[in-house]
C-alpha cells in the first residue's frame, strides 16, 4: 500500500464507516436469509460483524487493494468487499443444503438477486416472493405506498419520500417495519414448508 | 397518464426491494445504532474493535518507517566512521589527500577548496578533510553546483 493511501485510511472517519458497514452487512445477511429461506446462521460461524470487520482488515493488510483514485468512496468499496465475501461464504455446500431454494442461480451474488433471474422457475419464485412482500404490506397504508413506489422502480428512501409525500425519516421507520413483517412472513413460510417435505424434495430432485 | 411508470417484473421488484432494504444512505449513526442493538449487535463495541485495529495498523506502519530510517542512519554512520579512520595525519599528507579528492571536482571548485585548505590552521585541517570526504562520499560537487546563481 502506498503512503498516500495509508494516510487516507488512517484519517478516515472510522466510527461512521464502521457503523454503516456493519449495519449494511447485517441487512445483507438478513435479506439473504429471507430471500433463500435459509434457517441457519452463516457458515463457519461467521456473523455480520465478522464480515464487516474482515472487510476493513483486508483493506489495511492489502489483501484487498483499495485505490482511492478509482473508487474514492471507501464505504462503498468496503460494502463491495462484504458482498463478495458473503457470496463466497454462501457458496459453501453445507449452507446451501439448508436453503429452501438451493438451486437459485443468484446465490453467487446477492446484489444480482432477481434482476438476472432467467428461468421460468426463477420468475415464478420471484413472483412468489413479491406476493409475500405485498401481502406483508397490504393492511398498512404507508407500507402499501412504499411497496407501490418499489413496484415502479423507486428504491432510494429520499426518492420514495418524494413520490409518496412521506417524510424521509418516516420512510426509514417503514423500512424497519417492512423488514419485521417480511421476517414474520418468512417464518410462516418456513413453518408451512416444514410441514410439506415433498416440496423441498421437489427442489432437490431438479 | 403520459408519465405513468412501468411496473417492474417480479425479479426487478426483488432487486429494487433489496437495494431499498440494504442501503444505509442518509441514516444517522443513532438510527443505525438502534437497529443494530435490536439485531443483537453492540455498535459501540464494534466501533471500538475497528478503532483498535486502525490504531494497530497505524503503529505498525510507523514502526516500520522508523526501523527503515534507523537502518539508513546506521549505514551512513558506519560509512562516516570508516572515512574518519582512514584520514591521514600530517599537514603534507592531508594536503595530498585534499589534492586527490579535488581531482573528482570541477577545476574552479577544486581550486576554491584547495585554497581554503592551504589557508587553514593546521589543527583545523583534519576536520576540513573529513567534511570534504563526506561531501565526496555523498555525491560530490562540481563547478555547476557550487557556482553562484
Amino acid at each position: 500500500m502506498d503512503d498516500d493511501t495509508a494516510k487516507i485510511l488512517q484519517a478516515a472517519d472510522w466510527a461512521t464507516i464502521a457503523t454503516h458497514l456493519v449495519a449494511y452487512a447485517a441487512r445483507e445477511v438478513r435479506y439473504r436469509h429471507w430471500r433463500t429461506g435459509s434457517k441457519v446462521d452463516l457458515p463457519k460461524g461467521k456473523s455480520a460483524e465478522d464480515l464487516a470487520y474482515d472487510a476493513i482488515a483486508k483493506v489495511f493488510t492489502g489483501q484487498r487493494a483499495w485505490k482511492p483514485d478509482e473508487q474514492p468512496d471507501l464505504l462503498r468499496y468496503l460494502m463491495g468487499v462484504v458482498d463478495s465475501d458473503l457470496s463466497a461464504l454462501l457458496k459453501s455446500g453445507a449452507h446451501k443444503k439448508n436453503e429452501r431454494f438451493p438451486d437459485d442461480p443468484d446465490a453467487e451474488c446477492p446484489h444480482s438477486v432477481g434482476a438476472t433471474a432467467a428461468t421460468p422457475e426463477d420468475t415464478l419464485l420471484a413472483q412468489e416472493l413479491q406476493d409475500e412482500v405485498l401481502a406483508a404490506c397490504q393492511d398498512d397504508d404507508e407500507l402499501t405506498l412504499v411497496a407501490c413506489a418499489l413496484l415502479e422502480g423507486t428504491n432510494k428512501a429520499a426518492d420514495i419520500a418524494g413520490e409518496t409525500g412521506l417524510p424521509v425519516a418516516r420512510v426509514y421507520k417503514l423500512k424497519q417495519r417492512l423488514k419485521a413483517r417480511m421476517t414474520e412472513h418468512a417464518v410462516q413460510r418456513q413453518q408451512s414448508t416444514a410441514t410439506l417435505p415433498s416440496v423441498q424434495g421437489g427442489h432437490d430432485g431438479r | 397518464m403520459a408519465d405513468e411508470k412501468k411496473r417492474l417484473t417480479p425479479p426487478e421488484f426483488l432487486d429494487a426491494l433489496h437495494r431499498f432494504l440494504t442501503s444505509t444512505d442518509g441514516q444517522s449513526i443513532e438510527e443505525l445504532d438502534e437497529e443494530l442493538k435490536a439485531e443483537g449487535i453492540d455498535p459501540a463495541a464494534f466501533r471500538g474493535r475497528v478503532a483498535a485495529m486502525v490504531a494497530a495498523h497505524t503503529e505498525e506502519r510507523r514502526l516500520s518507517w522508523h526501523e527503515a530510517a534507523a537502518a539508513k542512519r546506521r549505514a551512513i554512520e558506519d560509512k562516516l566512521a570508516a572515512l574518519r579512520l582512514a584520514l591521514p595525519r600530517g599537514k603534507e599528507e592531508l594536503l595530498a589527500r585534499v589534492r586527490a579528492l579535488t581531482e573528482t571536482m570541477g577545476p574552479r571548485t577544486a581550486e576554491a577548496y584547495f585554497h581554503r585548505f592551504e589557508e587553514a590552521r593546521e589543527e583545523d585541517l583534519p576536520g576540513l578533510v573529513a567534511d570534504l570526504e563526506e561531501v565526496i562520499a555523498f555525491g560530490g560537487l562540481d563547478d555547476e553546483t557550487t557556482s553562484e546563481p
